[in-house]
């Protein structure tokens, strides 16, 4: 009997379990298009400008002669993928009563992103590693501001 | 003692404490918080060293490894609950360490992403399959030794040691630093990846694949004494160079290239050429630490023959396990998964696993029938319940505190 009273418990709670999964698979499937929640705008925000000050580090290193082709090569790939994917998830509805920023963001945003694609060709010139770390860091101190955060 | 005998140690501690999950993590620790998370790290590497000398000695005396005490103190369904949680948790970080072996290849001669990890992954299988023990751990041992760079960058980049130094005492983040419960985050993710339940369940096995024998005690307890302290060093060294870096200028590092610049800041290539160096063998000893950890763990589990340098034939589950977990970490690293978002989950998920680990070991460490004259003291033993007590602490704290600092981005 207690061997049957324990069977009868699991299949209840497994039942449950699954129904459970359903209904949260059927909320997730059917949920509308929702606009972005204020703190993943700022993340996302702060995540551009450690980016771009980043960026602007990449190109103060290079001049500086300190770091090798392919490191500095391989760093700026990654660099240019990591903002690639944040301005893809910018992508989404900004959050109600944030378009402005959140339009100034991406632009900043767009900003950065040419800069790094124009790194490359300009790695052995100093002027322009300095002009574009001056742009990439401005770009960063907008972006903090706009984050609003530490 | 001999110099070679500590290399044991230096493996186990360079694969626990700076492997790719833990560099960047410590770097980011320095760049959020500055020095305030030293702490941590002296309260880590003091666990782990109070922990490592314990389960060897146990493996030198009683011949059992960490992952066979486990099995007979929980028994065979929570022991096996624990056995494959545990082999989850190292296949995530094994995924993460070739993954990151790619990346720094990468950044040392170029190349392609993918075929960087092939290329990485086959050496280092070579490597586990055709080298002895312990020239496995002296290889990784000493080349990841690069990574004392680090140190002299650290000095290098001039910090303030008053502050350095107020940071091994616990205090809040101060304004314009992030809240509490990224601290938080901070503080249960270091602590518990400087215990990291592959690093003894290696460990153990090591001292038993180094024949070690009871007249081997102090050899025992100089590896896990000097080897974690090394480790626990290297990242205070780690910790500060980042904040030197990074700290208050707007950068949240989370690239493998980010925490190879602090080297080049203070030392140019040749700093950061070792640097890259450092941490290739520090990843590949962690990617090799844990597919054979990974290894002893099931064949101890299942009372099956074990030992890096028996045969094939002889240990044909304990060799076809370290080379599964290879393979399998490198398909899935080659599904193009961000290595450090997937170190990230290992670390916190290995949280909740870590009291299963240390549990068994404590309480057979202090059998005085068991033991004999070799049990824990009193003094070692309260030190591991307090230990103990942090852990349960920190496994329980880890997931809502993972959920509610968003990985710890706030």
């Amino acid at each position: 009997m207690h061997a049957r009273a324990r069977k009868v418990a699991e299949i209840a709670v497994g039942a449950l379990a699954a129904l459970a999964l359903l209904l949260a698979l059927g909320q997730r499937a059917a949920a509308p298009p929702a606009p972005m929640k204020p703190d993943q705008f700022a993340r996302l925000v702060r995540q551009l400008a450690s980016d771009a000050h980043e960026a602007a580090q990449l190109s103060q290193a290079l001049r500086a002669g300190i770091l090798t082709r392919h490191a500095a090569l391989t760093h700026h790939d990654k660099l240019r993928d990591d903002v690639a994917d944040t301005l893809e998830q910018l992508d989404a509805p900004p959050p109600q009563g944030a378009e402005g920023a959140h339009a100034g963001v991406r632009a900043l945003g767009e900003r950065v992103k040419a800069g790094l694609s124009a790194l490359p060709a300009r790695m052995a010139d100093p002027a322009g590693l300095a002009k574009l770390a001056a742009d990439q860091a401005q770009a960063g101190d907008e972006l903090k501001r706009l984050a609003g955060a530490p | 003692l001999n110099v070679f005998d500590i290399f044991l140690g230096i493996m186990s501690a360079i694969g626990g404490n700076v492997d790719i999950g833990q560099l960047v993590f410590t770097i980011q620790a320095g760049a959020k918080f500055q020095y305030l998370l030293l702490w941590v790290v002296v309260a880590g590497t003091a666990s782990i060293i109070v922990f490592a000398e314990m389960s060897g000695r146990v493996a030198v005396v009683l011949k059992k490894p960490a992952f066979e005490l486990v099995r007979e103190r929980a028994g065979p369904h929570l022991g096996l609950v624990v056995l494959v949680a545990s082999i989850g948790v190292k296949l995530l970080t094994c995924t993460a360490q070739v993954g990151g072996i790619a990346i720094i290849l990468q950044l040392l001669f170029g190349g392609e992403y993918r075929l960087m990890m092939l290329a990485g992954a086959g050496l280092l299988m070579a490597a586990v399959g055709l080298m002895k023990f312990d020239w496995l751990d002296r290889m990784f041992g000493l080349l990841g030794l690069c990574l004392v760079v680090y140190a002299f960058a650290a000095v290098s980049l001039a910090p303030d040691w008053s502050a350095v130094a107020q940071g091994f005492v616990p205090r809040r983040p101060a304004s314009g630093m992030p809240g509490m419960a990224v601290y938080g985050y901070f503080v249960v993710g270091l602590f518990s990846a400087i215990l990291m339940p592959y690093e003894v369940h290696f460990y153990s096995s090591g001292a038993i694949e180094e024949k070690w024998t009871v007249r081997d005690l102090p050899s025992n307890f100089s590896n896990s004494v000097m080897g974690f302290a090394l480790g626990g060093v290297l990242t205070v060294a780690l910790v500060v160079a980042g904040a030197q870096a990074y700290f208050g200028k707007g950068i949240d590092p989370h690239l493998v290239g980010t925490v190879a610049l602090p080297a080049a800041l203070a030392f140019g290539t040749k700093g950061l050429l070792l640097a890259l160096l450092g941490m290739l063998f520090a990843i590949a000893g962690a990617a090799a630490e844990t597919a054979l950890a990974g290894a002893y763990s099931v064949a101890q589990f299942f009372g099956q023959p074990w030992g890096k340098d028996r045969p094939r034939k002889q240990a044909p589950v304990y060799h076809a396990t370290w080379l599964a977990i290879l393979v399998a970490a490198l398909a899935v690293a080659q599904t193009g998964v961000k290595a450090l978002e997937v170190v990230e989950y290992s670390v916190i998920f290995a949280v909740v696993v870590l009291p299963f680990t240390y549990y068994p070991i404590l309480r057979v460490a202090g059998d005085r029938k068991a033991m004999g004259k070799h049990a824990n003291g009193p003094f070692i033993q309260a030190a591991g319940w307090l230990i103990l007590s942090a852990i349960a602490v920190a496994a329980v704290s880890a997931v809502p505190l993972m959920i509610v600092s968003h990985m710890g981005e706030g």
